[in-house]
């Protein structure tokens, strides 16, 4: 199995399914339902023909019945595609081991695609910082789970980043709706990136923001004369943060709230991923969330 | 304010630590990549205002901290601490005053011994490794030791050594001294002890220098601490020995002399039954006789009468007894007595009558004032013989044995070689005088200025006081008068006290002169010349010069009648020339009194390997010892052109001493009587602390010697310093800072 699959943290969401909680748009006929009313198993309702209609799915049952052409529409059950946008700019480095930005961050972007697929729903990788560093389209095979593992391997963090103007791109590209999952930091300005997050729904994606925080970020525990230095290119700052921490701390709630806010507006999922707690817990519990609100 | 350690305060220079710290020192800041640096910028931006103010405080209250902690090691104190904190290492340099006022006793003890316990008492509260030199100071200043100045147990014994002098009291050597002694210590403080009773005297001698050299003591910041060992309870009584008179002006042999002393009250009380006692050779000459009472300030004369029976120079000592201070109870003479003056007479005796008509017959006569037939006994006893010779017939032999010559009258020779003095007696006669006799010229008809000048003035013999001018005459009616406030004093035409003054002085003015020799005083003066007596006029009427250990008194007009009256009158004549003769021959009493302190000088006339100083018995020693103490002075050294002598200033202690070659008896030499400075006991006030500060110009530190001197001294080396309560302000100052640190730290 590759290494960003961790049995536990699957075992636990495959239970769960990762199904869209929204009715997207699918290829084939899968786990979720189709916003297009088609001819499959599930009817739904008559309506009359009108010229144009393949003749073959008139109810000659219900002619017989009422001497008018009608048609039987079925829901069709369709597979979605989920869109995994992970960042690896140079911020998601800080956290050691397990806890390290990045890495808890691949886990989650590979524990994500693996269920997709999993289900026969498709599953694409967009890496990026300011640019795209790599991506890999659409696909559902089994075969596709190792291609976004060994991208995901090889991904190091580095550069600055820039999730407004990448995903505004992406809200572009993506003609088929789908499940958008941003997978990021999200440490620069909030405004882009709320900006590019509604221009996602309003192309009707369901868009999951899986916010990975440090415990440091959010607690500041530090003591002691720290130099700190920019990961992003931010000069070097040389303090003693046991003082700052009542402000920083004051900054950061702010931040989050204004995130958590920004997000509920626009209906965008917000999941507060901090690195130290087992991803297993917390991909479960936002699972658990989502199947709650969610309609299937 | 001061600072006892001023080099510390280069420990300010620390603060550029906390300085270097604050600004440079980044090291000490943990790198930490972080990646929501906008949140710390902001948080910076949002605290910045009020982490700069406790930052610059923290930063101002530690250097601050050590600021006063180097404050604090240069130990600040007022302007007069000088002195060392109680754990810091001294160089102590301890002053006793060893004038003989310091042998009072003014209590139970004497105020050396209280001295010598003050000094043993501060010798304790030294630090360790502290170094000690004393010195004893008098009028001089000597180092007594010990060896080496860490000694500390040599230093005691020979603190208890001490002894007083005879000497008075001047601090002004001591206090060079021990400022010098202190300075060649290797320790950062320096005390010097000046253990003493503070008489008046002693800084009022030389009280500009004192002030000036304290005051350098001062600005050397070494300490100058007065240990008071006088007993400010007590008055001393005391009575000093101011002189003794022998009422025999040329004393001499088979004669009993009375002695006069004066004594004097020195003291504020009243002294009664002083007794006073009187020893010739150290044998007691008459009973001690007992003075009832004498009121402060005023003198009182004691006559005791005493034989005179061996010639020589005789040693008279007197004693008083009765007060508080021994150190000037004693008075030395040494009295030269003769058995006989032989007196050599160079003149023109006249052949026919009347008698007085000879050269000779008014100084014969003054000399021996007896009649020739009628006295005749009386004349072979008396203790002056004369002798006259003719001037052309002198010769050199006839000088031998004789201690006096006078010239009267005598022509010098000129180109008549069977007239006039011959040039052998003239050569011996200069060496005569010069060998300590005496030569008395007078004038007359057959002295030519040019002659005498050429034969016995600066171009001859030396001898003439003053060159000779012209012969000056006036009449009967203004006669030449000798003006007896002309006198000179001291000297050949003296008197010995008031009584003859006032007599002499008042038969003077009836010796008129029709005639006299001009005296030149226009030229420089030859060595140790001088005029005795000159005219109402201002002329110089009777000249001395001092030639050798001899002297010439050379008068201006003739010692008979034919120039005027000056030996007429037996009431001046007889007087006068006993008052020459005395002095003339006392000139050539050997060794003489003297002041402790002075220097003793002998000019031998005998070759020795070397001298020795035999001194007085210490005090205490049997008086039947005769081993006298003696000490080496080495050899006799010449200057040039004079004779090869010995000196030495070992005379600290007044007594008997003298000068022998080595391994020769106490009488092989020559003694001195050297006396009690008697400046000590003029004034026996001690000084105040107000007026110490005010001669000094500062507060100096002033402790009784007693049961407290310890205690005061430990005391006085803290009281000024703010050492301690600059290191209480800096732990303040660091609990100020501590909590401070611990607020700022705390998260808001």
């Amino acid at each position: 199995m590759p290494s960003y699959l961790d049995p536990k943290v699957l075992s636990r969401a495959e239970a769960l399914g990762m199904k869209a909680r929204q009715v997207v748009e699918g290829l084939r006929v899968g786990d979720h339902k189709s916003p297009y009313k088609g001819f499959s198993v599930e009817f739904v309702q008559h309506r009359e023909y009108v010229p144009g209609d393949d003749i073959r799915h008139i109810d000659w049952k219900s002619y017989g019945r009422s001497e008018r052409y009608t048609i039987k529409q079925y829901e069709q059950e369709t597979n979605f595609l989920c869109h995994l946008l992970l960042d690896g700019s140079n911020s998601m480095r800080y956290g050691r081991g397990d806890t390290n930005k990045l890495e808890y961050a691949k886990l989650l972007t590979a524990s994500i695609a693996y269920l997709t697929i999993r289900q026969r729903d498709a599953a694409s990788l967009r890496i990026f910082n300011t640019g795209w560093v790599a991506e890999l389209p659409s696909s559902s095979s089994m075969a596709h789970i190792n291609a976004i593992t060994h991208t995901l391997e090889d991904t190091q963090p580095r550069d600055r980043t820039a999730i407004g103007p990448l995903v505004d791109e992406v809200a572009d590209r993506i003609s088929r709706r789908g499940i958008v999952c941003l997978i990021s930091d999200c440490l620069e300005d909030l405004e882009p990136i709320l900006a590019a997050l509604r221009h996602l729904r309003f192309r009707g994606h369901e868009v999951i923001l899986f916010h990975i925080l440090h415990p440091d970020e959010v607690t500041f525990p530090l003591d002691g004369n720290v130099r700190f230095i920019g990961l992003e290119g931010f000069e070097e700052l040389m303090t003693r943060p046991h003082l700052l921490r009542p402000a920083y701390l004051r900054i950061v709630k702010k931040y989050l709230a204004e995130i958590q806010r920004g997000c509920d507006g626009s209906g965008v999922d917000y999941v507060q991923m901090l690195t130290n707690r087992p991803l297993d817990v917390a991909l479960s519990e936002y699972l658990v969330r989502r199947l709650q609100t969610g309609r299937r | 304010m001061t600072l006892l350690a001023s080099v510390m305060m280069w420990g300010v220079a620390a603060v550029t630590v906390p300085i270097a710290l604050h600004f440079f020192y980044r090291a000490r800041y943990k790198p930490l990549p972080w990646a929501p640096m906008k949140f710390l910028k902001e948080a910076i931006e949002q605290t910045s205002r009020r982490l700069k103010f406790q930052e610059w405080l923290l930063l101002l209250l530690r250097c601050l901290a050590l600021i006063l902690l180097a404050f604090a090691i240069a130990r600040p104190g007022w302007e007069n601490a000088t002195s060392a904190g109680s754990n810091e290492t001294i160089d102590a340099v301890f002053v006793f005053d060893t004038s003989y006022s310091m042998a009072a006793r003014d209590g139970e003890k004497t105020r050396i011994e209280r001295a010598k316990d003050a000094a043993i008492a501060v010798l304790e509260t030294l630090p360790n490794k502290s170094s000690i030199q004393v010195y004893s100071c008098s009028d001089r200043a000597i180092l007594l030791g010990p060896v080496s100045r860490y000694n500390r147990d040599q230093a005691k014994q020979l603190i208890q050594s001490i002894e007083v002098t005879s000497l008075s009291t001047d601090f002004l050597p001591g206090l060079n001294d021990a400022l010098t002694a202190a300075e060649t210590g290797t320790a950062p403080a320096k005390e010097i002890y000046v253990f003493s009773d503070l008489q008046k005297s002693g800084f009022e001698r030389q009280q500009g220098a004192v002030r000036a050299q304290c005051e350098e003591i001062k600005n050397r910041k070494a300490g100058l601490i007065f240990i008071r060992c006088s007993n400010p309870e007590r008055k001393v009584s005391n009575v000093s020995i101011i002189d003794v008179k022998l009422f025999a002006t040329i004393p001499h042999t088979r004669t009993r002399v009375p002695f006069v002393v004066t004594i004097r009250n020195t003291g504020r009380e009243q002294i009664r039954n002083v007794k006073v006692s009187l020893e010739l050779d150290g044998k007691p000459v008459e009973n001690v006789v007992s003075v009832e009472q004498i009121d402060p300030g005023s003198n009182a004369e004691v006559t005791l009468t005493g034989s005179l029976d061996e010639a020589g120079a005789r040693l008279l000592a007197v004693y008083v007894d009765g007060d508080g201070i021994d150190g000037d109870n004693v008075l030395y003479k040494i009295v030269g007595v003769r058995d006989k003056v032989r007196v050599l007479l160079v003149a023109y005796p006249f052949a026919g009558l009347p008698a007085t008509d000879a050269g000779d017959w008014f100084a014969r006569k003054a000399l021996v004032p007896f009649d020739s037939e009628r006295d005749k006994d009386k004349i072979e006893k008396y203790f002056i013989e004369t002798e006259s010779v003719l001037p052309h017939e002198v010769g050199p032999d006839k000088l031998a044995g004789k201690d006096i010559v006078y010239l009267l009258n005598a022509p010098a020779r000129t180109d008549d070689p069977l007239a006039g003095l011959s040039p052998a007696f003239v050569t011996k006669l200069t060496e005569f005088v010069k060998n300590g006799g005496g030569l008395v010229i007078g004038c007359g008809d057959m002295v030519k200025s040019d002659a005498y000048n050429r034969v016995l003035g600066a171009s001859g013999a030396g001898l003439l006081p003053l060159p000779l001018g012209e012969v000056r005459n006036t009449t009967d009616a203004s006669p030449f008068t000798p003006a007896p406030e002309s006198v000179a004093t001291p000297s050949a035409l003296t008197p010995p006290d008031e009584k003859e003054r006032k007599a002499f002085h008042g038969w003077l003015p009836k010796a008129t002169l029709t005639r006299m020799i001009h005296l030149d005083e226009a030229p420089q003066g030859a060595v140790g010349s001088r005029v005795l007596m000159r005219t109402t006029e201002g002329k110089p009427l009777v000249a001395s010069r001092v030639v050798g250990e001899g002297e010439v008194i050379f008068f201006a007009t003739s010692l008979d009648e034919t120039w005027g009256r000056m030996m007429s009158d037996g009431f001046l004549a007889i007087p006068m020339t006993t008052y020459i003769v005395a002095h003339l021959t006392n000139r050539k009493v050997p060794g003489g009194t003297r002041m402790a302190g002075d220097t003793l000088t002998w000019t031998p006339n005998v070759t020795a390997p070397g001298f020795e100083l035999v001194k007085p018995r210490p005090r205490g020693a049997k008086s039947g010892e005769k081993t006298r103490p003696r000490v080496k002075i080495g050899e006799a050294k010449a200057e040039v052109g004079q004779k090869p002598s010995v000196s030495t200033t070992d005379s600290l202690v007044a007594g008997e001493y003298a000068i022998v070659p080595v391994g020769a008896t106490d009488m092989d030499g020559i003694t001195f009587a050297v006396n009690p400075d008697l400046r000590e006991t003029e004034n026996l006030d001690v000084i105040s602390d107000g007026d110490l500060e005010k001669l000094l110009g500062f507060r100096p530190t002033i402790i009784q010697a007693g049961a407290g001197t310890e205690t005061a001294v430990r005391e006085r080396r803290t009281r000024g310093e703010w050492t301690e309560w600059v290191l209480l302000f800096l732990l303040l100052l660091l609990i100020v800072e501590a909590t401070w640190a611990w607020s700022c730290g705390r998260a808001k």
